[in-house]
């Protein structure tokens, strides 16, 4: 079904068409909300939160946007709100200086000597990142989203949103180079 | 930015096979073959229909509460206009309407036309809807 019909069928009350909308973005808020929510208890009922606000909300949407869009807007203001509410990790970036060294630098022995799989060495990399890098990241390579649709998300300018992306992605380089190093020592 | 990363990530984000530290190459290698990747958060079976089912008892919630708001509000408005009666000491006086009523059938003309506008206005006024295309509403 075409996205306008969709909505349209949704506001008029069509709850079939409503679950068909969650079928089809369950993927993007359960990636926005994974990722940045830790608690694996709360990730299923926040998901839930945020399709309630899709519906409560749905009548404002413009189509100025893709629907996907404006739902990974809504996920990423909802997983902020709740980490601030709970008063969890969620500031401005810490200097980018001493992260960087810090992240690097960091002899984490439960992630580097006992990972044998880098596919989940580097997901758990990602997870220690800033939220903001992590946000990008997702937004970049798991929804394959442009710059613009990115800013809109996240409410970052082009620069900011290009800059965390270099810098995490180069973050994750330098941690994988020493993982590497250490795999043809042993 | 540094210059020399800036152009290894954009060659492996355009699926260009970079130039540069063969090392460095082969980690950016690990990382970009590994950033599509997510933990997948488990979701009951039942995750579409409890949402569809919250949905429905929002509503009943905001329909009650709508006939509570209603309700409270002609009961206060009752309430208020018995106590301006009682304490004003007001008499209901009709006789102004003896000089309309030889105009009777215009008043009635007058209401009717006012329905009949609203309903062309309904019916045959195309308005432009959110999604686009003109649709009679």
């Amino acid at each position: 079904m075409e996205e306008k019909a969709l909505v349209r069928n949704i506001l008029e009350g069509d709850m079939q068409a409503f679950r068909l909308l969650i079928h089809r973005h369950q993927k993007l808020v359960t990636h926005m909300i994974g990722r940045l929510v830790k608690g694996a208890g709360e990730r299923e009922e926040l998901c839930q939160d945020v399709f309630l606000k899709v519906h409560e909300k749905l009548g404002e949407f413009s189509f100025q946007s893709k629907l996907s869009t404006w739902i990974a807007t809504i996920a990423y203001r909802h997983a902020i709100n709740y980490l601030r509410k709970r008063r969890m990790l969620f500031s401005d970036l810490p200097d980018e200086e001493s992260f960087s060294s810090r992240f690097i630098e960091e002899e984490n022995p439960e992630t580097i000597t006992e990972e044998r799989d880098l596919d989940v060495f580097v997901l758990k990399l990602i997870d220690e990142l800033p939220l903001q890098y992590k946000t990008v990241l997702t937004l970049y390579h798991v929804e394959e989203m442009s710059y613009p649709e990115i800013c809109q998300v996240t409410g970052m300018p082009e620069g900011t949103v290009k800059n965390y992306l270099f810098r995490a992605r180069n973050l994750l380089k330098e941690k994988v180079k020493k993982y590497i190093g250490k795999e043809e020592l042993l | 930015m540094n210059r020399y990363e800036e152009d290894l990530q954009r060659n492996f984000d355009a699926g260009i096979e970079p130039v540069g530290d063969e090392v460095d190459i082969q980690a950016y290698r690990e990382v970009f073959s590994r950033l599509k990747k997510v933990h997948e958060v488990e979701l009951s079976r039942d995750f579409a229909d409890t949402i569809v089912a919250r949905v429905i008892e929002r509503k009943k919630k905001e329909a009650s509460r709508d006939i509570l708001w209603f309700g409270a509000g002609a009961f206060l408005l009752a309430a208020a206009c018995a106590i301006v009666v009682a304490m004003s000491g007001f008499k209901l006086q009709l006789g102004f309407l003896k000089n309309i009523s030889s105009y009777a059938g215009l008043f009635v003309f007058g209401g009717f036309f006012i329905i009949l506008l609203l309903f062309l206005e309904k019916r045959i006024i195309p308005r432009r809807d959110p999604f686009g295309d003109t649709k009679k509403i």
